[in-house]
């Protein structure tokens, strides 16, 4: 089983209006994530745009439908498709979310929150460490933006959160918008979260743009990252160092280069906060051409 | 309440149609139950913070149904998708991991509604949609050029026993209706009433394949190539399919026939029709 969460730089989101200008010039970018579903299909433009990506960078795969808290079975078929992507694009690593998205068969698109309770918590650490063990690797989990909490919760989310990573040996993605949201709609401490991780487990930073919609915040992902955000990522970085970060951007979306000044400007708060920046050293992949027929 | 009763009622609630209010009253329950699940505060209380789940469940459906089928959509007008939206949600709720596969069952769910707008056509319309979405990343091909055809035909007979078959990313739509008018208005003129331009009732048939990472459609207007189309499986190969194209047509001869077959069949090579057959070789 792979064994870490190689540092690789700080990259972006990578979405359909910016294929062709990421393949026309990366500069700037180290890596890219991509939304795993997205590419989980038989070929066409979307499968020629990763293979060609792939072929110049790191790419990691990004999960939205894993379902890690669902109680429905896991997703055997999907996983296996997972499975098989993966091992086509050799990404990085693979991510999903500490969340619910269906029930009784049916799939919500969405990321619901849990109550973190040791029901919950024994139940995701069963369905985290069987995913890990089908794919044979270890995954980075992500907290989600919420909008509600469960009275029953006996833990709060960093703390369901470290307890995960010690059970089942997984990494944290932290996206730092999400617990900026998250804190201004629950009234906790974003700080506090951050403090409750453990240094080592955060293997990839999230860092997005959110919505004030008045009586509470909405995780958007059509904003610029805002001020508060960038404070929080400063605290994280002294604490985690200077690792793996992404802008990510799915409304409203910007030229490249803006995502891309994000970028860098994410890259030099991690250098300047961190103890020292890793190298990046990610092979790429040679592609057998043709499979996929012509490329744009 | 267990995690399971927990996620029972939030899925509940949060995809109820007429809201989660409504919803709550349909399970007998009232705000002060739900409260005692979800934590509620001087901002929100515990209806309103389900709710906002409730709404990103359906904007982000609609969202993503808006832009798959954006003819349909000009069509029926805003006001009217948002309620078929909500009554296709009813019967087909999604239940793939993708995102893309929500709106599969479309089209089919506009068949059986077509009477309600007045437009018989709607669902053809659908179907030509979701056509192209489905091949848009529909598995590769590597197909024949012209310049295979070409070095292969040295030997004719070679040529003749290739065994070929259309790329996999193809479809035949038989259409009651000629869609062609309302498909060209949207494209060109985006945003205008679609049904401004009625189809008439006029059947087609509609070869719908993407060439390269292109996907086109165009009609099928000729029996004989109809008919090649249909054959074009695997199992046949070029000889055959030349037999079929170069079916006589009224007394134009023998040459013109061979000829127009040949015509036809650089036609499919260069729209990237045609592939070597996969699988065990065609006789």
């Amino acid at each position: 089983m792979s064994d870490h969460f190689p540092h690789i730089g700080h990259g972006i989101g990578l979405r359909p209006p910016h294929f062709e200008a990421v393949l026309q010039d990366a500069t700037g970018i180290d890596w890219v994530e991509v939304i795993t579903e997205n590419f989980m299909v038989a070929g066409g433009n979307p499968r020629a745009v990763l293979r060609q990506i792939r072929a110049r960078m790191p790419v990691v795969l990004h999960g939205v439908s894993l379902s890690l808290g669902s109680v429905d079975p896991l997703d055997i078929a999907y996983l296996d498709r997972l499975a098989t992507l993966a091992r086509e694009i050799e990404p990085a690593w693979i991510s999903d979310h500490l969340c619910w998205s269906s029930f009784g068969g049916h799939t919500a698109h969405d990321l619901w929150p849990l109550p973190f309770t040791e029901e919950a918590l024994a139940h995701v650490v069963t369905r985290v460490a069987a995913v890990q063990e089908r794919l044979g690797r270890r995954i980075l989990v992500e907290n989600v933006s919420s909008y509600l909490q469960f009275v029953d919760s006996a833990l709060t989310e960093w703390e369901f959160l470290a307890e995960l990573c010690a059970r089942t040996d997984c990494g944290v993605l932290l996206d730092v918008n999400n617990v900026f949201v998250s804190a201004h709609n629950h009234g906790f401490s974003a700080r506090s979260f951050v403090e409750g991780i453990p240094v080592g487990r955060v293997g990839q930073i999230h860092l997005a743009g959110h919505r004030d919609d008045g009586t509470h915040l909405l995780d958007t992902h059509d904003h610029p990252v805002c001020d508060g955000v960038w404070d929080l990522y400063q605290t994280a970085v002294a604490r985690f160092g200077d690792v793996p970060t992404v802008i990510e951007r799915d409304d409203a979306i910007p030229p490249l280069a803006e995502l891309v000044a994000e970028s860098r400007k994410a890259a030099a708060i991690a250098a300047q906060g961190a103890s020292g920046a890793r190298s990046a050293d990610y092979p790429c992949i040679r592609f057998e051409t043709g499979a996929a027929g012509p490329t744009t | 309440m267990t995690l399971s009763e927990t996620q029972g009622l939030l899925y509940d609630l949060i995809t109820a149609p007429r809201g989660v209010a409504v919803g709550l009253g349909a399970r007998g329950l009232t705000e002060g139950d739900l409260s005692a699940v979800v934590r509620s505060d001087a901002r929100l209380s515990a209806v309103d913070r389900v709710d906002i789940y409730a709404n990103m469940y359906f904007y982000r459906i609609l969202d993503v149904l808006r832009e798959e089928y954006p003819r349909t959509l000009a069509a029926v007008g805003e006001a009217a998708f948002h309620d078929l939206i909500t009554d296709y949600l009813l019967v087909h709720r999604p239940a793939h991991a993708s995102l893309r596969e929500v709106g599969a069952a479309l089209p089919i769910f506009l068949a059986a509604q077509a009477s309600t707008f007045g437009r018989p056509w709607l669902f053809e319309l659908a179907r030509l949609e979701r056509a192209h979405l489905e091949l848009f990343d529909g598995p590769d091909a590597h197909p024949l050029t012209i310049l295979d055809l070409r070095s292969m035909a040295v030997d004719p007979t070679e040529l003749a026993a290739l065994a070929v078959q259309l790329v996999p990313s193809h479809v035949l739509v038989t259409n009651a209706f000629t869609l062609s008018p309302v498909w060209q208005l949207a494209e060109t003129r985006p945003g205008s009433p679609v049904f401004a331009g009625v189809p008439s009732l006029l059947p087609e048939v509609l070869l719908v394949w993407r060439q390269g990472l292109v996907v086109r459609h165009r009609a099928v207007t000729d029996a004989a190539e109809a008919r090649a189309l249909e054959r074009a499986v695997p199992g046949t190969t070029i000889g055959a399919l030349c037999e079929t194209l170069a079916a006589p047509v009224s007394e134009a001869g023998e040459a013109a026939d061979a000829a127009r077959a040949f015509q036809r069949l650089a036609a499919w090579t260069d729209d990237g029709l045609l592939s070597r057959a996969e699988g065990p070789t065609a006789r």
